[in-house]
């Protein structure tokens, strides 16, 4: 069973995997996979807040301040690409 | 943008991505025709600081994949404090070892502490008798085999390197058949090189025209796929790997080379210094070396001339470092360059039946 989500999670890279971003875009390697994943740069600029282990409705705040869109849009924006990374093996609850 | 859009986008922007360091030329094996220029061991070994500053500029540049190699990188002091560092500072770690000293206690403390991408090691033959002969070991084919073994039994990604010589290429075959029961790929290098220091008599050791032939048919029974030949897709491939930037490699430009004496090597191949880290920081050699330009704009020249021989130029598998060894030009086309560009042209006149 799924444990319930923290009401303001926070996210950190999987042990496993490598995270670098280059020229604004983030890359990670899945070692265990063996994959390469590349991330946009807003995507690049969620995850290095992930690293910093700041929670995520700040991330929300600084991705909404920064590209200049509401918190609502950079909120679906930013679960929906932890999803994507969660499901990945990329990135984990910490 | 795909991952091999980010990479030729490093080629072209000289965004520091891969670097290789070898830690020390000591080796617990004794190959016949080991490149390593052993008259350097005269000069300063980098200490164990200098390592872990080296490792920081990286980082620092944003550097994504490390190799640690050798001679044997097990066989350095400091080999897992400067693998620990590594990996703290989220390097995509690869270990390119001989596999003698990866023992299954070695291979687990490697696992716990460096959490490497993949192992690398050196496959001489599908017989104790011949990868014994190579190393000069006796028993080393034996421990390989175990060593392997253990390393997939705890998950590690274990890759199987080979040269192609006069004394293994009748058993490539059976190279290949063991590779496959073992479950790791196995890369085969068809070319034997000049040691680093210039000298040519590992040549001697080069497969036959024969063993080439038996490999070349080797790597396209298992190669060949949709009812293209082997050529089309090495051609097709090369191609595409190339388009969008102008240079033939990424030396100098997204890659980079440090050997155990500080020097600064535009690629592990490409054996002419641009900097030394006893004198000055990694960061500083990348962003002020002039050496590195005149590196850079070799590879875009490479690029023009191999494009000036069609698909045969592409199946060249010309490397400008090798041609700095063979002849102190790194245009100048090579022995082992010259015969697979007329092996290609061979090929392609051959009717499409």
């Amino acid at each position: 069973m799924m444990s319930t989500p923290a009401p303001n999670p926070h996210y950190r890279v999987d042990p496993h995997a490598r995270f670098r971003v280059l020229d604004g875009e983030g890359i990670f390697v899945l070692q265990k996979a063996g994959e390469v994943l590349v991330v946009n740069a807003v995507g690049a600029f969620i995850v290095e807040r992930l690293e910093r282990d700041m929670p995520l409705d700040e991330i929300i705040r600084e991705v909404s301040r920064r590209y200049d869109v509401d918190d609502a849009r950079a909120g679906a924006d930013a679960r929906a690409l932890i999803d994507s990374l969660l499901e990945a093996g990329a990135i984990q609850e910490s | 943008m795909s991952y091999a859009d980010t990479i030729k986008r490093s080629w072209n922007e000289h965004r520091l991505m891969n670097a290789l360091v070898e830690l020390t030329y000591a080796c617990n094996l004794d190959c016949d025709f080991c490149y390593n220029d052993l008259s350097l061991e005269r000069e300063t070994m980098l200490n164990l600081a200098q390592h872990k500053a080296l490792l920081d500029d990286l980082a620092s540049l944003s550097v994504l994949s490390l190799t640690l190699t050798g001679g044997e990188p097990l066989a350095h002091p400091h080999f897992f404090e400067i693998g620990t560092h590594a990996r703290a500072l989220g390097f995509v770690v690869r270990l390119k070892s001989n596999g003698h000293a990866l023992r299954r206690h070695v291979a687990k403390r490697i696992v716990d502490e460096i959490d490497p991408f993949i192992i690398e090691v050196s496959f001489h033959g599908a017989t104790a008798a011949t990868h014994d002969r190579q190393t000069r070991v006796p028993g080393s084919f034996d421990r390989l085999m175990t060593n392997v073994k253990d390393m997939t039994a705890l998950g590690l990604r274990v890759k199987a390197n080979s040269v192609l010589t006069r004394w293994n290429e009748s058993e490539i075959e059976a190279m290949f058949d063991l590779a496959e029961t073992l479950g790791v790929p196995l890369q085969v290098d068809p070319e034997v090189k000049p040691r680093d220091d210039g000298d040519l008599s590992p040549l001697a050791l080069s497969a036959t025209e024969g063993g080439l032939s038996q490999y070349a048919r080797s790597v396209a029974r298992r190669a060949t796929k949709d009812g293209t030949t082997l050529l089309e897709n090495v051609a097709a491939a090369r191609r595409e790997s190339k388009d969008g930037t102008d240079k033939h490699c990424g030396a100098g430009s997204n890659n980079v080379a440090i050997d155990p004496f500080g020097n600064v090597l535009p690629c592990v191949q490409w054996r002419v210094p641009i900097g030394n880290l006893h004198h000055q920081r990694l960061t500083e050699i990348w962003r002020g070396s002039n050496r590195l330009d005149e590196i850079r704009e070799t590879t875009r020249a490479a690029r023009t001339m191999l494009d000036a021989l069609g698909d045969p130029g592409l199946a060249a598998n010309f490397c400008p470092g090798a041609a700095h060894t063979h002849h102190g030009d790194a245009l100048a086309l090579y022995p082992a360059a010259e015969q697979r560009i007329e092996s290609a042209r061979a090929r392609v006149r051959l009717p499409v039946v």
